[in-house]
């Protein structure tokens, strides 16, 4: 479960002064549900993301993530979140099993699970064919396999996406699609941000839409289309954005 | 971080590192070519050196002198110094 109330993220600007960059958003999102935050660029959805995943602290407002305060207990939430996102950022000299082996172990995981995890993961994925072959030698997908291998291995009951299939290709991003898919049908809490409403069509149970920081409009598509009479997601979000 | 923690960072930064061909060359190659050749080439040229000034003859200026004759005929030495009257 995660609920946010309240969020506040501000900067400090050289040029524009105090920069709201989250400002008030508030929300919920249940376990075996897909919760979407679509917005443009800049729009607040790294932000609040990086709040849920303790990457930055709120200015004001909290957030309870698996049932632990994003600000007090940062360390717990962090081991019942998965956060994945495009950029996989991943150790380019270490093997695919190392490299989840390695993030295993940091969330303290013993060696015989450790490497039960990996070999049920490996197996799901259909990586066993490049397990030891070094990250900077794989394909863009097998990557994305690597780092979805990474955000899973210590069985976080959240899973936090950021645009995860910004510059993927087709295939690319079906992986991650059905990932994210399979992840609600397994009960998790899932978070997903995204400017794509096709994604959002396809994916989400429940909608957020955020523009300069603020929570705009939340509901699931049917509510959406019902209140706003149109039935183009699209549509929506320019008279949501808008308004 | 906990100690356990550290380990792990510590072994997968070595890892990385000890597969990294650039690391491996700075940290191993070149110490190993360069300290020696810059140890030969400094002593051979700090013998050179120590041998150019053995052989060397100084000048030495000698003021006066006249009351001192033993002095002066050891500085006229060919072995010894080469000393110029004024």
């Amino acid at each position: 479960m995660i609920e946010a109330q309240g969020l506040v993220k501000k900067f400090r600007d050289k040029t524009r002064g105090e920069v709201r960059a989250v400002d008030g958003v508030s929300f919920r999102c249940r376990p075996g549900e897909i919760f979407g935050l679509l917005g443009a660029n800049g729009a607040g959805k790294t932000t609040t993301l990086r709040i849920l995943a303790t990457i930055l602290t709120p200015s004001a407002g909290t957030a309870i993530v698996a049932g632990y305060d994003v600000t007090r207990q940062s360390q717990k939430v962090r081991s019942s979140v998965g956060f994945l996102s495009t950029a996989t950022a991943l150790y380019g000299r270490l093997s695919a099993r190392e490299m989840v082996e390695y993030f295993g172990r940091l969330h303290g995981l013993d060696e015989t699970l450790l490497r039960q995890r990996i070999d049920a993961i490996f197996a799901r994925l259909e990586m066993n064919d490049f397990r030891n072959r070094r990250c900077d030698a794989l394909s863009t997908g097998m990557k994305q396999k690597v780092s979805i291998a990474r955000t899973l291995v210590h069985d976080p009951s959240v899973m936090i996406f950021d645009e995860p299939t910004v510059g993927l290709d087709v295939m690319a991003a079906r992986t991650i699609i059905e990932f994210i898919r399979e992840c609600r049908d397994r009960g998790k809490t899932v978070i997903f941000s995204t400017h794509v409403m096709s994604e959002v069509e396809k994916l989400c149970d429940h909608i957020g839409i955020i523009h300069d920081g603020r929570l705009l409009a939340e509901g699931t598509l049917a509510n959406l289309r019902q209140r706003f009479s149109k039935q183009d997601l699209e549509d929506i979000f320019v008279e949501v954005v808008e308004q | 971080m906990s100690l356990r923690n550290i380990g792990i960072v510590y072994r997968k930064e070595l890892i990385d590192s000890l597969r990294d061909q650039r690391t491996l060359i700075s940290m191993i190659a070149v110490p190993l070519l360069l300290v020696p050749l810059l140890t030969i080439g400094l002593l051979v040229v700090m013998v050179r050196q120590v041998g150019e000034a053995s052989e060397e003859v100084p000048k030495v200026m000698i003021l006066g002198g006249e009351d001192s004759p033993n002095v002066l005929a050891e500085l006229e030495n060919p072995k010894g110094l080469f000393g110029v009257k004024v």
